[in-house]
């Protein structure tokens, strides 16, 4: 009867096998899939175990696919989704608040880090991409209460750390440019405002422009009158010129404001991604 | 007695486990196979990789991987296709595997838009076999077509009529009609860049005209003079400012925007006939 009863539960049990691949084989297949870069055939395989497992190696894995395939929002919920348990944590974590940072949803990016809980070793990190996402927010104050100030620093971090205090010096001190005074030093002297936003070949071109414009309606005005027809033609063309210019300079400090922030956020991003990689991988 | 059915078990499960993953891997091949037959050729894929990842067979793994290269081309993702090509080892592999993967990636790698790749795996081809298959001989036509080697693909082609064209009086025909396809008069006339700058250069719109724009070319040769003699005009009649920025400043901006637009015109030129040259051998290749 034993036997008879053991023979019928290996059958059962070989069954069961044959019909599908335990989940501990399904991961290490999707760790092969992620080391061969094929991240869309990962998220395929992990988009199967969605439901079937809660495994924080199926979000870590997930977020780590998305990471790669450039999906951020989607990574860092995974990310975030990772529990404490994990040999992961830290690094889910970590990566989920810069995929957040990155896309500009810092409110997020600074509640997975506060909520990360830490050894020593990574308080450094937490405090460094801290700084980073205040930076990102120019919120200055919050800045200088989070910075690495000791001079102990991770040497992972060391370079990093510089190089932000570096932008955060340069941020500090770049006035705003103002967009009304570019538009009056335009309408002052043409091309001026866009000298003004940093553009000096365009400013210079534009001066020329608008001047000899101005020349030929003047030349025109003295020679022929008002009210004749080249007079008319040219100071029409050189009032559309004028305008447009003050118009441009308006928008050419807009435009200047905008890639030099945007330039900034790259810098700062690029900056606290560096240490992530290194300490983690 | 006790440790003789002990053992008895132990036997029965390993034996039973090594069935099992042996079962289990006939089954993935068999599921990829019933995949691609049903076109879900990136789950295929999948499948393919999962059983060269639990598999060490090496001629299984030459067909999972071909099998997972023809998933690939099928999803038009042709750069994941060579790398999985290039993936067998093809010391391992005989005569007949290694034509078929270098038939497969010179293929692959010429849709992939890699020529100079293509032709490497021909030229290896080559080297390990007298006559090449017949697709690998159109791929290397269609390769030298793109690479502008005109005479070494007519040469190609007509070899390839000789050798697949049965009939006598057929072969003679396709041989004439290859001969007239890459005759001087039917070749591509691709225009020089730098003839049709200096054309512009001298003369505003005959850029145009060369590139067989007329219409393009007459307009802007009148804009162009158009202004010059607005500028002459205007000066004699002593408007200097005006003629200069009226006339030879406005000059100025067309006649150079008018040799932009000429090196623009020759490449967009040149890439149309290029294209409709080696569409017109293809067609005609693959009709043979």
């Amino acid at each position: 009867m034993k036997k008879i009863f053991i023979l019928s539960l290996f059958c059962i049990l070989s069954l069961n096998l044959l019909a599908q691949y335990s989940t501990k084989q399904r991961f290490d297949f999707i760790h092969h899939l992620i080391k061969s870069n094929d991240f869309k055939e990962a998220l395929i395989e992990l988009n199967y175990l969605d439901g079937k497992t809660n495994s924080d190696s199926l979000y870590y894995l997930k977020g780590w696919s998305l990471y790669s395939l450039k999906q951020l929002t989607n990574s860092a919920n995974n990310f975030k989704r990772v529990s404490k348990k994990s040999t992961f944590y830290h690094k889910s974590h970590f990566f989920a608040a810069y995929n957040y940072a990155h896309t500009q949803n810092y409110e997020d990016a600074k509640k997975v880090l506060s909520d990360i809980q830490l050894n020593s070793n990574l308080q450094q990190l937490k405090s460094f991409e801290s700084s980073g996402i205040a930076l990102l927010e120019r919120d200055y104050e919050l800045f200088e209460s989070t910075r690495i100030k000791s001079e102990l620093i991770l040497p992972a971090l060391q370079t990093e750390v510089i190089n932000l205090d570096k932008l955060y010096t340069s941020l500090k001190n770049r006035k705003p440019k103002k967009m009304w005074l570019a538009g009056l030093m335009s309408a002052i002297i043409p091309g001026s405002g866009k000298m003004y936003a940093g553009k000096t070949g365009e400013g210079i071109a534009s001066l020329l422009m608008v001047g000899s414009m101005g020349l030929v309606t003047w030349e025109n005005h003295r020679k022929l009158g008002i009210k004749n027809f080249k007079t008319i033609l040219f100071g029409s063309i050189f009032t559309i010129f004028y305008v447009g210019n003050i118009y441009g300079s308006v928008f050419s400090v807009k435009i200047s404001n905008e890639e030099f922030n945007h330039e900034m956020d790259q810098k700062i991003l690029f900056n606290i991604h560096i240490p992530l990689r290194n300490i983690f991988n | 007695m006790k440790w003789i059915k002990k053992y008895y078990l132990i036997y029965i499960f390993l034996c039973g486990t090594f069935s099992i993953s042996h079962a289990e891997n006939s089954q993935i091949i068999k599921k990829a196979d019933s995949l691609f037959s049903i076109g879900d050729f990136q789950s295929a894929a999948i499948e393919y990789e999962r059983f060269l990842y639990y598999s060490d067979t090496k001629q299984s793994n030459y067909n999972c991987l071909y099998k997972k290269a023809q998933c690939y081309k099928l999803l038009a993702d042709f750069t994941k296709a060579c790398r999985t090509l290039e993936r067998i080892n093809l010391f391992r592999e005989n005569t007949d595997n290694y034509i078929e993967i270098k038939r497969e990636l010179s293929l692959c790698y010429y849709l992939d838009n890699k020529l100079p790749k293509a032709l490497m795996q021909i030229t290896q081809l080559r080297h390990k076999t007298k006559s090449l298959p017949q697709e690998t001989q159109l791929v290397e036509i269609f390769v030298l077509n793109e690479m502008k080697k005109w005479k070494n693909a007519q040469n190609k082609a007509k070899l390839y009529a000789k050798q697949y064209v049965s009939e006598e009086n057929d072969r003679l025909i396709s041989i004439k009609k290859i001969d007239s396809l890459y005759s001087k008069k039917n070749l591509p006339k691709l225009k020089s860049i730098n003839k049709a700058e200096n054309l512009s250069r001298f003369i505003p719109g005959a850029g145009q005209i060369y590139c067989g724009k007329i219409t393009e070319g007459s307009f802007t040769f009148l804009f162009n003079g158009a202004f010059l003699a607005l500028g002459i005009q205007q000066i004699f009649t002593k408007f200097y400012f005006t003629g200069y920025t009226a006339g030879f400043g406005v000059l100025h901006k067309t006649y150079t925007g008018n040799m932009a637009r000429t090196k623009h015109l020759v490449s967009k030129v040149n890439l149309v006939r290029h294209t409709s040259f080696n569409e017109s051998i293809i067609k005609y290749m693959l009709s043979l």
